[in-house]
């Protein structure tokens, strides 16, 4: 699947509370769980779709296997979370014969409710937990309890990568999301092209699905490297499309609560939000009372991003971006002197052009806030050397022409650019808030690649 | 409008405004001459007629003489700063053609006409020309796309229409847009503190939404223009054709400061003696570098 970067248009996302909290099924799926059982006996064949699309999709691919919930109801989906467990149960002891899981009541405790199977049901998931175990082994051999490990993580890994390209298939397609998702489950996208919001989308929580799906890697999600690389490729990715999702990083925090990387793309992600055009169009916005979108005040949102990318840069002091972000951001609070400090030797340190000329646009920024209107020229000079066509530097030095009373230079500065045609023009600040994204094709190649040469070795 | 120049500089047009000024001021090469670009209406409708005497300035609350008072004699300089952003487009795009044409008839031969548009990319679509069939020309080729870039925008518009040569002109910026910034490198800040440098006036446009457009509200009412909020494009050619008409019923007022501090921000105080009338003019000027 062409996972390139698109067109951004800025989206907000929320997924509803009762997925992001129990991972199990909501009242709605838990209720119409016993309607299942009377009128609609195929749940176990939804299950046993879900474990064919896993093995038939290759990961990445835009293939047929993406396909697989097209046709499914609300309600097959909350069944789904609790089929997987009743699975995983049976794929660790096949004898069992009692399921349960935990639904959140009302008042918020989780209840513990059972799951009664019809017969055909239960001897459909047996047959795939059987298949699931006997997967790569012998007949007759006996099965280590390593096996076994292996088997269900191959099961999960490959599950969450089927979600991930199904939810990267809604993002790219702008698909229709009208149809009726089940309580609980719902995925709620503000969109706001241009700064304006254009109204809510709703779909099935496919990312959740594939979190939910890699917290039950055993021994534990969080020591396992390709569920760290998971979350960090993911965050790149929706970073580079700009599709801000906050639980993305509550729960990747979960496990990982000092990566880097991933404090460094939340960082970013509150870097985004404290944005004028997203804090106005979140005030704009119409939102339904079940959505709650988790956005501070931009004073508020500059706060976390400054501690987000400050504790980035003690996990990985090298990081040359993570110093450029926190330098704007400092910047942007009013912290000059530090701001500059840090800028003027990501400047020095910069090799790559994109991070120079960002790192050169702040600085120069900050000198002209601590009043050193010659050595800003002087770095807004660097950086139109750098992106010749770049619109940004250039206005910057029109307006230090102007605000010393030097209208010729002024008109002068900006004329060099804003001739051109739009298409003649590259600025990297247009496509700043993504840009940390800019690596996401590779690192999702990367997970990819892991989970197939799993099946390899 | 508010601009500080060199008494030369001043001369070519010094020769054309003294015929239609009762007093001849003299400059002596160091004096700098402060222009203020004044509307004067009484019950809603501009007021004719009026003469250096009848104005009241005050320059940080030191009353000065008035020298020049001229009407409509200073031709101008006009530039049309569209947004182009995604939703401009369809009927709104061609009300927005429709409405800068509207003001291109308007023009006569000596105002001089130029075109800005912004989405991310600001583009200088006609530089300042007499000749108006360019600007037409450049106005068929917009087509709407990407983000609003309105701060970057109307900087650029600003200073385009500050730009007049040798000969002295009065600059009008129209900044249309329908929405909020979204994508400017320059901050609303910096370009306030620019905005007290140029004399060009800026009237904004702005389709009413849920948000408020308080960069355009501030730069308009600092450069001593207007805000036009409407509810649809339908009637757009008539109101940017009212900010034509309102903006050449300005008097363009001169007066040499006496008795103030150089090198500072100046607030400026205008009234007409012995009426009510009510007065737009900026708020102040920079003087000095």
């Amino acid at each position: 699947m062409n996972a390139g970067i698109s067109t951004n248009i800025v989206r907000i996302v929320v997924v509803a509370s009762v997925f992001a909290a129990a991972h199990s099924a909501s009242p709605r799926a838990q209720s119409t769980t016993r309607q299942v059982e009377l009128k609609r006996p195929s749940r176990s064949e939804h299950l046993r779709q879900w474990v064919e699309a896993i093995e038939w999709h290759t990961a990445g691919e835009n293939d047929e296997a993406l396909g697989v919930f097209d046709e499914w109801r609300p309600d097959d989906f909350g069944n789904l979370i609790i089929d997987i467990n009743t699975l995983l149960a049976l794929i660790s002891n096949p004898s069992l014969r009692t399921f349960s899981y935990y639904q959140r009541t009302v008042a918020g405790r989780p209840s513990l409710k059972q799951v009664v199977y019809s017969g055909s049901d239960l001897s459909l998931i047996l047959d795939i937990a059987r298949m699931v175990r006997g997967r790569g082994v012998l007949d007759g051999t006996v099965i280590t309890p390593e096996r076994l490990a292996k088997s269900r993580n191959r099961l999960l890994k490959r599950g969450a990568i089927l979600h991930t390209d199904v939810a990267i298939k809604v993002l790219l397609g702008n698909r229709s999301r009208g149809r009726s998702v089940p309580d609980g489950l719902q995925e709620f996208t503000l969109m706001l092209p241009d700064g304006r919001s254009q109204g809510m989308a709703v779909d099935v929580g496919h990312w959740e699905f594939a979190r939910s799906l890699l917290d039950k890697v055993v021994p534990a999600a969080a020591r396992d490297e390709f569920v760290r690389g998971w979350y960090n490729a993911t965050a790149a990715y929706l970073a580079s499309l700009e599709q801000l999702t906050p639980a993305h990083f509550t729960r990747g925090f979960r496990l990982f609560p000092d990566d880097g990387d991933l404090l460094f793309f939340a960082a970013c992600l509150h870097e985004s939000l404290a944005e004028p055009r997203i804090q106005d169009a979140i005030q704009s916005a119409s939102i339904p009372s079940d959505a709650k979108f988790d956005v501070s005040s931009r004073k508020g949102e500059l706060r976390e991003a400054e501690n987000l990318f400050r504790k980035a840069l003690k996990a990985k002091p090298d990081h040359l971006e993570t110093r450029i972000h926190l330098g704007r951001v400092l910047g942007l609070r009013g912290e000059h002197v530090e701001a500059e400090m840090l800028l003027r030797k990501a400047v020095a340190d910069a090799n790559e052009p994109l991070l120079q000329y960002y790192a050169r646009l702040f600085l120069g920024a900050e000198q002209e806030a601590l009043g050193d209107r010659a050595q800003a020229r002087d770095v807004y000079d660097g950086a139109t050397v750098l992106y010749p066509e770049a619109q940004s530097p250039r206005l910057a030095l029109s307006l230090l022409a102007s605000v010393e009373g030097n209208h010729d230079d002024a008109l002068a500065m900006m004329a060099r650019v804003l001739g051109l045609r739009r298409e003649e023009r590259n600025d990297p600040w247009w496509r700043y808030h993504g840009s940390q994204g800019r690596n996401a094709p590779d690192a999702l190649a990367a997970v990819y690649a892991s989970v197939s040469g799993e099946d390899q070795r | 409008m508010t601009r500080r120049l060199a008494a030369t500089v001043l001369a070519a047009w010094l020769g054309a405004a003294m015929a239609a000024s009762p007093q001849t001021p003299t400059f002596s090469s160091r004096l700098e001459v402060v222009r203020v670009d004044v509307l004067v209406t009484e019950d809603g409708r501009p007021v004719r007629g009026l003469k250096p005497s009848d104005f009241d300035i005050r320059d940080e609350a030191v009353a000065q003489t008035v020298d020049i008072v001229s009407f409509e004699e200073i031709p101008l300089n006009v530039v049309l700063a569209m947004d182009i952003s995604d939703s401009v487009s369809g009927d709104r795009l061609d009300h927005l053609r429709g409405a800068s044409r509207a003001v291109l008839d308007r023009l006569t031969k000596a105002d001089q006409a130029g075109l800005v548009s912004f989405n991310n990319a600001v583009e200088v679509r006609a530089n300042l020309t007499p000749d108006t069939t360019r600007v037409r020309s450049a106005l068929d080729d917009v087509q709407p796309s990407g983000e609003t870039a309105l701060v970057d925008g109307s900087y650029a518009a600003m200073v385009l229409a500050q730009s007049s040569g040798p000969d002295v002109r009065r600059g009008l910026v129209i900044v249309f847009t329908d929405g909020a910034d979204t994508i400017s490198w320059l901050t609303p800040d910096r370009v306030l503190d620019a905005s007290r440098r140029t004399d060009a006036v800026v009237y904004g446009v702005i389709v009413r939404s849920r948000n408020k457009p308080s960069f355009l509200h501030e730069l308009s009412d600092r450069t001593g223009g207007g805000m036009v909020e409407i509810e649809s494009t339908k009637d757009l050619a008539n109101r940017f054709v009212a900010i034509l008409d309102e903006f050449r019923q300005r008097y363009l007022v001169s007066y040499t400061p006496r008795g103030v501090p150089a090198g500072a921000w100046h607030r400026l105080d205008v009234r007409i003696k012995g009426r009510k009338a009510a007065v737009k003019a900026r708020a102040g000027y920079l003087a000095g570098t």
